[in-house]
């Protein structure tokens, strides 16, 4: 696996929340659902310089979507997963996997969450 | 927290104001400042303020502003220059004029502080004119080395001829830019 198509620990993170959210994922969206799942406390700021990396390496795209009298009249960015995305998450959650199987203590059941 | 008397009750239309835009625009680099602001607007007004009041969250508001700005500027100063036509003519302008500037005999006779002087004068608008696209931040620059020169000239004499000649087509050629831009989004 080359550099440019493996993930990092947040930007594995920050996919799996598109992925959970769907198509209505914006910034405030991914980072409130990150927070929850995780109890890991994330800036805006470090979500869209994330996106942003992600979507260089054509792994997400976006759009810009509605605006509205909540946010002032600003746009909302909607980011989406695309196919080297997911790719790139499989092979890095399969990486994990591989490498926690026979390890006492970190490996989990089929559909058991840790 | 304990729930207090504003709560529910959200944000003016004004909000953030102003004042707290100007400072919201300095703080936050261009890219996805937009975004990030109505993002942290809409989750002050929907989520913090009925859960803390908007004391509260007026302070996460900027807190979150705040902390969000070192992560962008980190990703800004890491991605790859996107280079296009008008950039290669602004860099070639660059590489043409900034000698042309600099061994001028009048400026080669200078004392080394004017000769710094006049090579930072010339830096300033070739890095924004490769590395930004905001014509705000182009004016700034171009208007603050002209400046500088102009100091130069009055106070040592150094010729800037070459450097206004450069500064027209510099303006020409980013505004070019600019315009093709401002077209294809208004197309797109």
């Amino acid at each position: 696996m080359t550099k440019s198509n493996s993930l990092g620990d947040f930007e594995q993170l920050v996919m799996l929340a598109l992925l959970r959210i769907g198509s209505d994922a914006y910034g405030m969206i991914v980072r409130r659902e990150i927070e929850e799942r995780t109890g890991r406390e994330v800036s805006l700021g470090a979500i869209y310089a994330t996106l942003d990396r992600l979507e260089n390496k054509s792994m997400v795209s976006s759009t810009l979507g509605g605006t509205g009298r909540q946010r002032r009249g600003r746009a909302k960015r909607f980011f989406l997963v695309e196919t080297p995305g997911l790719e790139a998450l499989r092979r890095s959650l399969d990486a994990l996997d591989r490498m926690r199987s026979g390890i006492a203590g970190l490996e989990t059941e089929e559909g058991v969450e840790v | 927290m304990k729930p207090t008397a504003d709560h529910n009750v959200g944000f003016g239309v004004d909000f953030p104001g102003p004042f707290a835009h100007l400072v919201l625009v300095s703080l936050l680099p261009t890219d996805r400042r937009e975004e990030l602001v109505g993002d942290l607007i809409e989750e002050a007004e929907t989520i913090v303020v009925p859960q803390c009041g908007r004391r509260a969250a007026r302070r996460w508001f900027w807190r979150q502003a705040l902390v969000s700005a070192s992560p962008l500027y980190a990703r800004r100063s890491t991605r790859k220059v996107t280079m296009n036509r008008w950039k290669w003519m602004t860099l070639v302008l660059v590489l043409i004029a900034g000698p042309l500037m600099a061994l001028d005999p009048s400026v080669l006779s200078a004392s080394p502080p004017v000769i710094a002087l006049v090579s930072f004068a010339i830096l300033i608008p070739a890095s924004a004119g490769l590395l930004s696209g905001n014509l705000r931040v182009l004016a700034g620059t171009a208007v603050f080395s002209g400046a500088l020169l102009l100091a130069a000239r009055l106070t040592s004499g150094i010729e800037i001829r070459w450097y206004a000649m450069a500064f027209i087509f510099f303006i020409v050629l980013k505004g070019g830019w600019w315009l093709e831009r401002r077209l294809s989004s208004a197309k797109g």
